[in-house]
């Protein structure tokens, strides 16, 4: 299950990008399992099949899944590499939210003091 | 493959294309927008082989469309102005294109009219006009084309109708890898639909390219600074617009957002951030600078 924003100024590659690779890094695509076809979800969503086709390209170059010629993509096997992607994905999320924090003007010092409680430092 | 090979076309003193040069593979999506009377509908007749253009030529695989039976098989181009044979029902004119076109696929314009409900067996002059502009789609992909041209075919649809024939566009492409050519208005639907896109004006193609390319001509910033941004700063870049308002100033630039971006770092911001354009602002900043209705 996927949604397009249209409205939303992301490219509708990256958004397709983002949920995939949002449901595989949750789990809720498991490993092995199969991406549903470019045509179907080409129809389905109603979008061009050449986006899709670049998300899925997009996939495939994070290392998140593998596609096979003549069979699909499919959710890559290897765990290691999708704990690496997790890991980046929450280190980016951290970031983002630490920005926030700053452009209102939360102070260093209770960031800091933040990652102190979390870490037990 | 499809291919404008400098194309110039005039109606009397009128220059309505100039040297339009333009390639597009197959299962690409090209959106072709313009001005009103750029000379869109006169490409896309050119293209379907059925005016002859002054210079230039158009090709399909290297043969040359004009008059050419074996092309115009191959090529649909779908006109703004619905017309179809007076009284015709949409099975008189599945009878029509079967005389007339190798590829026509009876099977399949039954499928579509029922997904698109279309009635086969009433007059098509009783329907309403976006009916009718259904009613040319769905004969259009009956005869499995290899070129679509679609002349503001977008625009005259409800949102239902355009959600259900970009489903079926998604899956003709994919199944047969159609060129297809969006000419419109809706540059929402453009931005979301096309591989690349192309501005008319004049009978000028202004610029044409993928997208992203498109999109990355301008970019808006928003910048904080403590005191304003400094002029060396400003005049080495090419600003489009300014307006500043105490601290705060946001300004569209021409150039690619990555570049303009380190380019104001220079300024020294408390804040900066680049906020994203959309296809419809780019088309009318272009067009600004070519000096249309500003």
């Amino acid at each position: 299950m996927f949604y397009i924003n249209t409205r939303d100024k992301t490219p509708i590659y990256e958004q397709l990008f983002r949920q995939l690779h949002e449901q595989i890094t949750l789990g809720v695509l498991e490993p092995g399992t199969a991406l549903p076809s470019v045509r179907s979800l080409s129809s389905e969503l109603g979008i061009n099949p050449n986006t899709i086709q670049r998300a899925y390209r997009m996939m495939e170059e994070a290392g998140l899944t593998v596609s096979i010629p003549g069979k699909g993509n499919f959710v890559t096997d290897d765990t290691a590499g999708l704990q690496h992607e997790q890991r980046v994905r929450h280190l980016e999320a951290a970031r983002r939210e630490l920005t926030a924090l700053r452009k209102l003007g939360v102070p260093k010092s209770e960031a800091v003091q933040l990652v102190d409680d979390v870490y037990g430092g | 493959m499809l291919k404008a090979d400098s194309i110039t076309k005039c109606f009397g003193q009128k220059v309505a294309l100039e040297k339009v040069s333009l390639t597009l593979g197959a299962g690409h999506i090209f959106g072709l927008v313009g001005t009103n009377g750029a000379g869109k509908s006169t490409l896309l007749r050119v293209l379907s082989g059925v005016l002859k253009p002054d210079r230039g030529h158009a090709m399909l695989d290297d043969t040359d469309v004009y008059e050419n039976v074996q092309a115009k098989q191959q090529i649909c181009y779908v006109s703004d102005e619905p017309t179809f044979i007076t009284g015709a029902t949409i099975k008189d004119m599945d009878r029509m294109q079967s005389a007339y076109y190798d590829k026509h696929d009876p099977d399949r314009l039954r499928k579509l009219c029922k997904s698109f409900s279309l009635p086969m067996h009433e007059r098509i002059s009783s329907f309403s006009k976006g009916t009718q502009k259904r009613v040319q789609i769905v004969l259009a992909l009956a005869r499995h084309p290899r070129v679509l041209l679609c002349d503001e075919t977008f625009d005259g649809l409800d949102p239902v109708m355009r959600d259900a024939f970009k489903r079926v566009l998604g899956e003709v492409m994919v199944d047969e890898q159609i060129t297809t050519i969006l000419a419109g208005h809706s540059l929402q639907e453009m931005e979301n639909i096309c591989d690349s896109v192309g501005f008319l004006h004049e009978g000028t193609l202004l610029t044409s390219g993928d997208m992203d390319h498109i999109l990355n001509r301008f970019c808006k910033m928003q910048i904080v600074t403590e005191n304003g941004i400094p002029s060396e700063v400003l005049s080495g870049l090419s600003v489009v617009s300014l307006k500043e308002q105490g601290k705060l100033a946001v300004l569209t630039v021409k150039g690619d957002e990555k570049t303009v971006f380190d380019r104001l770092k220079a300024a020294d911001p408390v804040y900066l951030e680049a906020i994203p354009l959309s296809l419809e602002e780019v088309f009318i900043l272009d067009m600004e600078e070519q000096g249309y209705a500003k």
